[in-house]
């Protein structure tokens, strides 16, 4: 079984397209694994996998093992100790597998009905080849059809008592959203899922020239959601830019000078030559949603040990 | 910030003539054979399934029951590695793609039922299902003469096969009588969530409304996350039946709205289903609902490119579609979703009508600075447009008062006409219009 030597597994859901489930999946992954944990990442999104474009390993193809398949490594585990760049802190490993990597040609259309997406999630489910994972955090689709009903059936027929934790709920803060993901957390609470905390993404956005902030979609909608449903606020996601062009152009974040997030001076660091260098996990460490996926990703493993 | 404040409900004017205001609304005791309220609740015989599926769906009607239609550990897709199990990967790495898979897939054809990835265009019905292999000589289960055969004496298939639907879906005539009256009929689609397609959806609807001549019908095909009712206003209201059909939800005069939320007997019930019963309650739509005579039936889609996509295209093949409109944000992780639903819409000969970026560029309304939130780093959807030979039918930018007036259900046009978003929008209005060959000038007055 591919899911024995996982420890935790975390979903990642959302009723509605499009408000950031992929995008709050990675940098979950990216500040576990920023804490020593190591990770994989399962994209079920079958009709629009985007787990590959956000961990920048597009062109990367699974390979075959005589049990099944081997996700493809994002960044290897790393000591404290042998790293030679500024990375202080032992930093775990990250797999992802993602249909995504199945495709000839990136631009193809998988057109698939129910059953046969029934039969990619429980091959994903039972024939990967994780290893030792502290964390599987499984990428959904939009919506409560048959890639969901497949994970969560199949979840409870082999994980084994304990080791699904529970969901992640994602949102944006208008009211629009919400009431897609409100569908969502009946979903759950249907099939028993545990919930383990409401993200509230795309929550305002800093002009980067007058740091005005707007808010584009609204606000405060997740935290009055989870409210209503009685489950754990995790906390709001503002729109960066600097972590948008971090993901599509793999630029390291820079901030204007006096920039102060969550209490944490965001200022310029002097560039250096290898300033664009670097794994993905590295040059995250200089967004300014590092800090507030640590303190969310602190809550929610809180969240999931009681 | 914004000088005007919504006031929920002041675009609403249903007329004299409006059948928004609870006339149809006819208790089911006074003529229950006729009318009654739909409800989702009571499924069993609302919603009816003409799959064979129908009766493992109605079963579980309601609520979430682990209930497997397919047996994946039958169908599981070989990948060949069982025959080489002593190869280790480090000496020999085999990498594959889905095109090996579908081979195998197919070369595998008796054990793998469902493999329509490459044939978009077969009719919709679902594969009988046996209780049995099927026997030397079978004449198939798809075949007319099954059940009747020689070979078929004795089997333990033969009254599956003898009663399992043959032939063309009986129901695309009927859909096509129904869809008769619609003159044009028009697809919103993006394989990325969120990108706005309800909204653009409820646009087009209004702004093709704004011609008081014009009758305009929004069909919500998005079963799992519908949005329409809400961004409509009418997410309170419910459908009826009556002899005609399904009555529509009219939000003006002109136009009227079908979607499932009007259906759900609770605004937050989730709709957990399979592809089969979506499949069935979006022939339902497209069957019996009393549209009467429309000039415009806009059909908007849940993202992705599955179930709802190959229904609404097989369907509606008949009764022929203007075309699809395709909406984007600019940034490559949305690009690469679009581009997957292009091929669809080409696999599927469905005419792309041109695309739209939607999310480009917001302004700080302190400091009127433009800052691209959503980067177009690979030419966005202009770029795309040009790559794969489709027409770029504008780009309109993010404004936090088109997501409002959408939450609180009010049209965009009424409430902020001078914004060089609805400006924007206008444009692209037109420009649809001008490529399903429409004039939609009247708007610009």
């Amino acid at each position: 079984m591919s899911l024995t030597n996982v420890n935790e597994i975390i979903l990642v859901l959302s009723g509605k397209g499009g408000v950031g489930k992929s995008s709050v999946t990675t940098q979950l992954a990216l500040t576990l694994s920023l804490r020593g944990h190591s990770v994989g990442i399962l994209d079920i999104d079958l009709t629009g996998p985007s787990m590959p474009r956000f961990l920048g390993i597009e062109s990367s193809k699974v390979k075959q093992a005589p049990g099944g398949w081997l996700p493809v490594p994002v960044h290897e585990m790393k000591d404290a100790t042998s790293s030679t760049s500024d990375v202080s802190k032992p930093t775990g490993s990250l797999h992802c597998m993602s249909l995504g990597f199945l495709l000839g040609n990136r631009n193809d259309a998988v057109v698939w009905r129910g059953p046969k997406k029934t039969a990619m999630v429980r091959q994903f489910l039972s024939d990967v080849h994780w290893g030792k994972l502290d964390y599987l955090l499984i990428d959904t689709p939009p919506g409560t059809s048959d890639e969901h009903i497949s994970l969560v059936e199949t979840l409870m027929k082999n994980a084994a008592p304990g080791q699904v934790s529970g969901a992640v709920v994602v949102t944006t803060p208008q009211a629009i959203s919400v009431s897609d993901v409100r569908k969502e957390i009946n979903f759950c609470k249907k099939t028993g899922i545990d919930i383990l905390g409401v993200v509230e993404n795309m929550a305002g956005f800093v002009c980067p020239n007058c740091a005005e902030c707007t808010n584009v979609f609204s606000k405060g909608g997740g935290q009055v959601m989870a409210k209503d449903f009685n489950v754990p606020f995790l906390g709001s996601v503002p729109i960066d830019p600097a972590f948008i062009a971090l993901i599509e152009e793999g630029k390291r974040p820079t901030y204007p000078e006096g920039t102060v997030i969550a209490g944490q001076d965001m200022s310029e660091k002097t560039a250096t030559a290898e300033h664009d260098n670097g794994s993905l996990v590295e040059k995250y460490q200089s967004c300014s949603l590092f800090t507030i996926f640590d303190d969310i990703v602190g809550q929610l493993l809180a969240n999931a040990q009681s | 910030m914004y000088g005007k404040v919504v006031d929920r409900g002041s675009t609403r004017r249903p007329g004299p003539y409006s059948t928004r205001s609870s006339s149809i609304k006819t208790s089911s005791s006074s003529n229950s054979k006729t009318n009654h309220v739909i409800d989702i609740s009571d499924g069993r015989e609302c919603i009816c399934l003409d799959d064979t599926d129908a009766e493992d769906e109605r079963k579980s009607a309601r609520d979430f029951e682990p209930d497997d239609h397919v047996d994946a550990s039958d169908d599981r897709i070989d990948m060949g590695y069982a025959a080489n199990e002593d190869i280790w990967p480090e000496q020999f790495p085999a990498e594959f793609d889905l095109k090996t898979m579908d081979a195998r897939v197919d070369s595998r054809a008796a054990s793998v039922e469902e493999n329509d990835s490459t044939d978009i265009n077969a009719p919709l019905k679902a594969a009988p299902k046996l209780v049995a292999p099927e026997p030397e000589h079978c004449p198939g289960p798809e075949s007319q003469s099954a059940g009747k055969g020689d070979a078929c004496a004795g089997c333990p298939n033969q009254q599956i096969c003898a009663t399992a639907p043959k032939g063309p879906d009986p129901d695309i005539p009927l859909i096509t009588a129904r869809l008769a009256s619609v003159k044009h009929k028009i697809l919103v689609l993006s394989g990325k969530g969120g990108v706005g397609k309800s909204t653009f959806t409820t646009m087009l609807g209004h702004a093709f409304a704004a011609n008081p001549e014009a009758q305009v019908g929004i069909m919500d095909t998005d079963i799992c996350g519908p949005s329409i009712p809400k961004m409509m206003g009418v997410e309170q209201e419910t459908i009826h039946v009556s002899n005609a059909g399904w009555s529509p939800v009219w939000v003006t005069e002109n136009l009227g709205v079908m979607s499932v939320q009007f259906m759900l007997p609770n605004r937050d019930d989730a709709v957990i289903w399979r592809g089969p019963k979506k499949n069935g309650l979006i022939k339902q739509f497209l069957k019996d609902v009393e549209w009467g005579e429309l000039d415009y039936l806009v059909v908007d889609t849940p993202p992705g490119t599955s179930d709802e996509h190959l229904s609404v295209n097989s369907f509606l093949k008949e009764s022929g579609v203007d075309g699809a409109v395709v909406v984007t944000t600019p940034q490559e992780v949305s690009l690469l979703d679009v581009r997957k639903e292009i091929d669809f819409c080409r696999k599927a000969g469905i005419k792309v009508l041109g695309i739209v970026e939607n999310m480009s560029g917001f302004v700080c309304p302190k400091c009127t600075h433009e800052s691209q939130i959503f980067k177009a780093t690979t030419g966005g959807a202009r770029g795309l447009a040009k790559d794969m030979a489709i027409p770029f039918l504008g780009a309109v930018p993010l404004d936090p008062r088109i997501g409002m007036a959408c939450d609180f259900g009010e049209s965009f046009f009424d409430n902020f006409p001078d914004s060089p978003a609805c400006n924007a929008l206008r444009h692209v209005v037109r420009r649809v219009g001008e490529e399903m060959g429409v004039d939609t000038s009247y708007q610009e007055d």
